[in-house]
C-alpha cells in the first residue's frame, strides 16, 4: 500500500498545450429582460456573442438554467453553434414562448454560454471562457402599445411614362413612399396611427400637398420591421421638401424634414421603383371590367342601350363625318356643273361652225 | 269856275289815281305775264305766260353778274380718331388722325386742314392749303361729301394738351377758298388733343441686396413722369434677365419681377430662386413704360444682385442607422460607427457644401455635441473622417454625409431598464453632424440610440499552474494565480465552473473539480471556496467598468488538494464566465 502510495507521488503537471485560444469573450447585452410578456406571447431577444479575436472557429455551448421556464426558452441557433472565423460578433437569438396558461409572475434564471475550440474539446485547455446571461421575465396581463422609429427613408422616384401616367394608373403607382423602420417595444401588434406628409417647394414657402396615410402593415410584438406609407401626389419632376410626421394616437412620435427628388422618366435607371407586373395586372383588370360590362349588356339584351351609348359616344364624330360628307357632295356637284358648262360651250362653238 | 274846276279835280282825283293804279296793274300783268287774247280754233282764249329772263336782242336791256367760287363747308365736324382725351392721350411720336367731312357748292374736291390756331391759306391752282401758323396735317384732295382724314405724328410738346383747329378748303383752280371759320370739333374728340410723355428712366439699383436664396430682393428704378391730367400715369417696371423687351410682350426671356406705381421711383420685389450661387453678381435689365404703353426714355437700365451665403442645413441625422450599438470587446478592433445624414442642404447649391464634421456623444457628456473628446462619452469626428457625396450639380441642393469613428470597448453603456445600477440606462447616445460651407456651418442631432451593455472577460494566464504535488497533499498556501480582466463596458463578476481533471486526458482516474478552491486573495488550502462541476460558483470580482485602455482586473487565487491517486498528468478545464455585476452604481 505504501509502495503504491509512493508510486503515485504525483507529478501532476497541468500543461495546457493549446490554451491561449481565446483572449477575451463576452456578450451584449448580458441579460434577457422583459416586463411586458403576456400569456401566449412570442418574444425574441438577440444576444451578441463577442470575442476579441476571430482567427479560428469556435463553438458555443449553451446551457439554460431556468427551472420554471426552461421549456419556454430556446435558442434559435441551437444549443451548440459555431462562431465562424473572422466574425467578432455573432448574434444568438433567445426565443421565449410564454405558454397561454403561464402564471402571471416574475421568472428568473440564466443562460450559460461556454466557448471552446470547435472539434477539439478539452484538448488541454485549462481555462475556458464563457458568459452568463441573466433571465428576468415578468408575465402580466397588461397590454403595452409602444414603438420606436429607428429611421425613415424617403424613396426617390421618377415621373411615369405613358400610359402609366394616366390618372387611373398613376393614382396607384405615382406615389411618394416613406419607409419607416419601426421597433415594436410593446406586446401587441402595432403600427403608426397616421403618417402625414406635407410637400413644399424647395423654398419651403409653398405647400404643394398635404396627405395622410392611415393604412399600414403591423409590426409583431418585440420585433423590428419596415412599414411603408405611400402618398399619391401630382408633382412635376424636381426637388422638393417633405415634412413627415408620424403619429401615435394624437401625438407626433417623430417629425423629419427631408428632401426628395422626382426624376424624369428613365433618369433613375436601375434605381427606379420596380412595380413588377402590377401595372399590367391593373390594366388587365380594367379591360376585364369593361368586358364584364359589355357581357352584362349583351346578356340583358340591352342592345339598344348599347347602341345608344355608342351613338352618344360617337356624336362628335358624327358631326365631323357629316361635315366631310357634305363637303364632298358639294365638290362633286361643283365639278359636274363645271363639266356641263364646258360641254355646252363646245356644243355652241360646233353649232356656229 | 276855278273853284268848280278845283272841286271837280278834287273830286275826280281819287278816281284818277285808282284808274292809274288799275292801268298800271293791267299793264304790269299784261307785260309781265304776257297776257294776250288768242284765237284758239274757233274760240278766243286768254293766254298767260310766265315771265322768263330773255335777252332781248332787240328789246331787252343787257345785265351782267360775276359769281365767285364759294368756300366749302363742314358737314361732319372734324374729330380726332380715335379721340385723344385725358384718359386716352396720344403718345409723343405716335400718329394722330383727324377726320371730317366737307361739301362744296360747286362740287369741288376739298382738303381737310388741321392747324394749331386760326388762319389758313388756300392752295394755288388746286394745290393743298396751308396753315398760317403751325400746321399739323392736311388731307389729300377729297371728293365733296366724302370724309377726309389726315394724320399727324405727335411731336414733343411740353404741355399735356395742344389745341387744334380744322378747315376745309377746296381745290378750285383759280379761286380756291377755305371755310371762313375754323372748326375745332367737340367733346373728347375735339380740340385739344392730349399728349402722353414718355417716363424718364435714369437708373436702377438693388436696394435690398445680399439676401439668401429663397429670400426677397428689391430693386428700385429711378423714374419720373410729369403727366398729371386724368391722373398720374401708372408706371410699370419690368425686370428682365436679358436686355430684350417690348411694351406689348414684356421681357423676351425670363421676367424677374414686375411692379407698378403711380409715383416716381418704382420698386419691385421678388423671391430669388433656389439654388442660387453666392457672391456672384447676377445682371438684370430694367424696363419702364407707362399705362399708355409708352416706353420710358432711358430704357433699359441695368444693374446686378448678389445672393448672400446661405447657411447649410442639416436634418435627418442618424446614428448607427438608428439602431443600438453593440461594441466590440477589449482586444478586438474598436467598433466602427457611422453618423450619417441624407439631407444636408445648401440653398447656394450642393456644391457650396465644403465639408462636414461629426460628434458622437453620450447624452450627459459635458457640453453635449461640443463636448471634449473622451473615449468614454464623446467622439469628435474631424472632417477627414466625414465623406460628402451625392451632389449632382445643377439645381441639386442636397448631399449625403457620413462620418465615421471607432467606439472603444468601454464606452458608456445606456441600455437597460433601470433594474440594475447603471444610472445611465435612461440616457442615450447621439450623433451630431455639422456641415460647412465657406462661411457658415450648421449642426443637427440624431435621435438617441443605446450603446448596449456588454459583459466580457479576459484571463491573462493561459492556465492555472498548480505545479507538482504529491498525492494526498494539497497546495497549502502556495496559490496559483489567474488574472481576470474586464473586457466589456460594465462592472464584471466572474462565475467559475470546473471539470474533473482526468489522468492523461482520458482517465478513468480523475481529481474532482471540487478539490479546487479559489479566493480573491492568497489563502491556505481549506480557506478558499470550492468550485463545482455542476453549477457555477460566483467569484465576486467586482471589476469596475474600464475607463481607459489600461487593464481593469482582479486576481483569483487557486489551491488544490490531490487525493490518493495514480501518478501522472491530470488535465482539467475551468471555465471563467463573464457576468454582469449590477449592484454597485459606482462601478459603472
Amino acid at each position: 500500500m505504501f509502495k503504491k502510495v509512493l508510486t503515485i507521488i504525483l507529478l501532476a503537471t497541468f500543461v495546457f498545450q493549446a490554451s491561449p485560444v481565446m483572449a477575451g469573450f463576452g456578450i451584449s447585452p448580458p441579460y434577457v429582460k422583459s416586463d411586458k410578456l403576456t400569456p401566449g406571447i412570442h418574444y425574441e431577444q438577440t444576444i451578441t456573442l463577442l470575442r476579441s479575436a476571430a482567427d479560428e472557429d469556435l463553438e458555443a455551448s449553451i446551457v439554460i438554467n431556468a427551472p420554471e421556464i426552461s421549456s419556454w426558452i430556446t435558442i434559435k441557433e441551437g444549443n451548440n453553434f459555431d462562431l465562424p472565423k473572422g466574425k467578432l460578433q455573432v448574434p444568438m437569438v433567445v426565443v421565449v414562448d410564454v405558454p397561454k396558461d403561464a402564471e402571471l409572475d416574475n421568472y428568473k434564471g440564466n443562460i450559460n454560454i461556454k466557448i471552446t475550440p470547435k472539434g477539439d474539446q478539452q484538448s488541454g485547455v485549462a481555462i475556458a471562457l464563457g458568459a452568463r446571461v441573466e433571465i428576468d421575465l415578468t408575465v402580466s396581463n397588461q397590454t403595452v402599445f409602444n414603438f420606436k422609429i429607428e429611421k425613415i427613408n424617403l424613396v426617390d422616384f421618377e415621373k411615369l411614362s405613358f400610359p402609366w401616367d394616366m390618372k387611373i394608373f398613376s393614382w396607384f403607382f405615382y406615389r411618394l413612399r416613406a419607409v419607416m423602420t419601426i421597433e415594436n417595444l410593446g406586446n401587441s401588434e402595432i403600427a403608426p396611427t397616421r403618417v402625414n406628409l406635407e410637400v413644399t417647394d424647395i423654398s419651403k414657402k409653398n405647400v404643394l400637398a398635404s396627405v395622410d396615410d392611415k393604412s399600414f402593415d403591423k409590426i409583431a410584438p418585440f420585433s423590428t420591421g419596415d412599414v411603408e406609407a405611400s402618398f399619391p401626389i401630382d408633382l412635376e419632376p424636381g426637388q422638393y421638401w417633405a415634412k413627415i410626421k408620424v403619429y401615435k394616437d394624437n401625438d407626433i412620435l417623430r417629425a423629419e424634414d427631408r428632401t426628395f427628388t422626382i426624376y424624369n422618366p428613365g433618369e433613375l435607371g436601375d434605381r427606379a421603383p420596380d412595380f413588377g407586373i402590377w401595372p399590367w395586372l391593373l390594366l388587365a383588370l380594367y379591360v376585364f371590367i369593361l368586358l364584364i360590362i359589355l357581357a352584362v349588356l349583351i346578356k340583358l339584351r340591352s342592345w339598344r342601350a348599347l347602341f345608344w351609348a355608342i351613338s352618344v359616344i360617337l356624336i362628335p364624330f358624327k358631326f365631323i363625318f357629316s361635315l366631310i360628307g357634305s363637303s364632298f357632295s358639294d365638290v362633286k356637284v361643283r365639278f359636274w356643273k363645271w363639266m356641263a358648262r364646258k360641254a355646252s360651250k363646245y356644243q355652241d362653238s360646233d353649232r356656229e361652225k | 269856275m276855278a273853284k268848280i274846276i278845283k272841286n271837280k279835280f278834287k273830286n275826280s282825283l281819287p278816281f284818277f289815281l285808282i284808274l292809274c293804279l288799275l292801268s298800271l296793274s293791267v299793264s304790269g300783268l299784261v307785260f309781265n305775264f304776257d297776257i294776250s287774247i288768242e284765237k284758239v280754233g274757233n274760240k278766243l282764249g286768254l293766254s298767260v305766260e310766265l315771265p322768263e329772263v330773255e335777252a332781248q336782242v332787240t328789246d331787252v336791256a343787257t345785265t351782267t353778274v360775276t359769281v365767285r367760287n364759294a368756300a366749302p363747308y363742314f358737314t361732319v365736324n372734324p374729330a380726332e380718331s380715335p379721340a385723344s382725351a385725358s384718359t386716352t392721350p396720344t403718345n409723343i411720336g405716335d400718329s394722330l388722325t383727324f377726320t371730317g367731312t366737307g361739301d362744296d357748292a360747286e362740287g369741288n374736291d376739298y382738303y381737310l386742314l388741321v392747324c394749331d390756331s386760326d388762319g389758313a391759306t388756300p392752295g394755288v391752282a388746286g394745290a393743298a392749303p396751308s396753315c398760317d401758323n403751325v400746321q399739323f396735317c392736311v388731307s389729300g384732295a377729297t371728293t365733296a361729301s366724302n370724309p377726309a382724314s389726315c394724320s399727324y405724328t405727335v411731336q414733343a410738346w411740353a404741355p399735356e394738351t395742344r389745341a387744334w383747329v380744322a378747315y376745309v378748303c377746296d381745290n378750285h383752280g383759280t379761286e380756291a377758298a377755305c371755310a371762313a371759320t375754323s372748326n375745332s370739333g367737340s367733346g373728347d374728340s375735339g380740340t385739344p388733343f392730349h399728349l402722353n410723355h414718355a417716363p424718364s428712366f435714369s437708373s436702377i439699383s438693388t436696394t435690398d441686396d445680399l439676401n439668401e436664396p429663397g429670400q426677397d430682393f428689391t430693386v428700385e428704378a429711378v423714374v419720373t413722369d410729369g403727366d398729371v391730367i386724368g391722373g398720374a400715369d401708372v408706371l410699370t417696371l419690368d425686370v428682365c434677365t436679358t436686355n430684350s423687351w417690348a411694351t406689348s410682350t414684356g421681357c423676351a426671356d425670363s421676367t424677374i419681377c414686375t411692379a407698378t406705381s403711380t409715383s416716381a421711383n418704382v420698386s419691385c420685389t421678388w423671391t430669388s430662386p433656389i439654388p442660387l450661387q453666392d457672391d456672384t453678381a447676377i445682371s438684370y435689365y430694367g424696363f419702364v413704360m407707362d399705362d399708355n404703353d409708352m416706353a420710358a426714355s432711358g430704357n433699359s437700365q441695368t444693374s446686378t444682385y448678389t445672393a448672400a451665403n446661405a447657411t447649410p442645413s442639416v436634418s435627418s441625422v442618424l446614428l448607427n442607422n438608428g439602431t443600438a450599438i453593440t461594441l466590440n470587446i477589449k482586444g478586438a478592433a474598436d467598433k466602427t460607427v457611422y453618423a450619417s445624414s441624407t439631407t444636408i442642404t445648401d440653398n447656394n447649391g450642393c456644391g457650396d457644401i465644403d465639408s462636414a464634421t461629426g460628434t458622437i456623444f453620450w447624452e450627459d457628456a459635458v457640453g453635449g455635441a461640443d463636448c471634449s473628446a473622451d473615449d468614454n462619452d464623446c467622439y469628435q469626428i474631424a472632417s477627414g473622417s466625414c465623406t460628402v457625396s451625392g451632389c449632382t450639380g445643377g439645381n441639386d441642393i442636397d448631399v449625403v454625409v457620413q462620418c465615421t469613428t471607432d467606439l472603444v470597448f468601454y464606452a458608456k453603456p445606456t441600455s437597460g431598464d433601470g433594474t440594475d445600477a447603471n444610472g445611465a440606462w435612461d440616457t442615450a447616445w447621439f450623433a451630431s453632424i455639422r456641415a460647412f460651407d465657406e462661411a457658415a456651418s450648421y449642426a443637427s442631432t440624431s435621435p438617441g440610440v443605446d450603446v448596449n451593455t456588454s459583459s466580457a472577460i479576459e484571463v491573462t494566464e493561459p492556465e492555472i499552474a498548480y505545479g507538482s504535488l504529491i498525492a494526498n497533499t494539497d497546495s497549502g498556501s502556495d496559490n496559483a494565480t489567474t488574472t481576470v480582466v474586464n473586457a466589456g463596458n460594465s462592472p464584471l463578476d466572474t462565475n467559475l465552473i470546473g471539470d474533473d481533471m482526468l489522468r492523461e486526458l482520458v482517465g478513468p482516474e480523475y481529481i474532482p473539480a471540487s478539490n479546487q478552491e479559489f479566493l480573491l486573495s492568497n489563502f491556505t488550502y481549506g480557506g478558499g471556496t470550492n468550485i463545482a462541476s455542476s453549477s457555477q460558483t460566483l467569484a465576486d470580482t467586482v471589476i469596475p467598468r474600464p475607463t481607459s485602455v489600461t487593464n481593469v482586473e482582479d486576481e483569483i487565487y487557486w489551491g488544490i488538494a490531490v487525493p490518493i491517486i495514480l501518478s501522472g498528468d491530470y488535465y482539467g478545464l475551468n471555465t471563467f464566465s463573464a457576468a454582469l455585476d449590477d449592484n454597485v452604481a459606482g462601478e459603472w
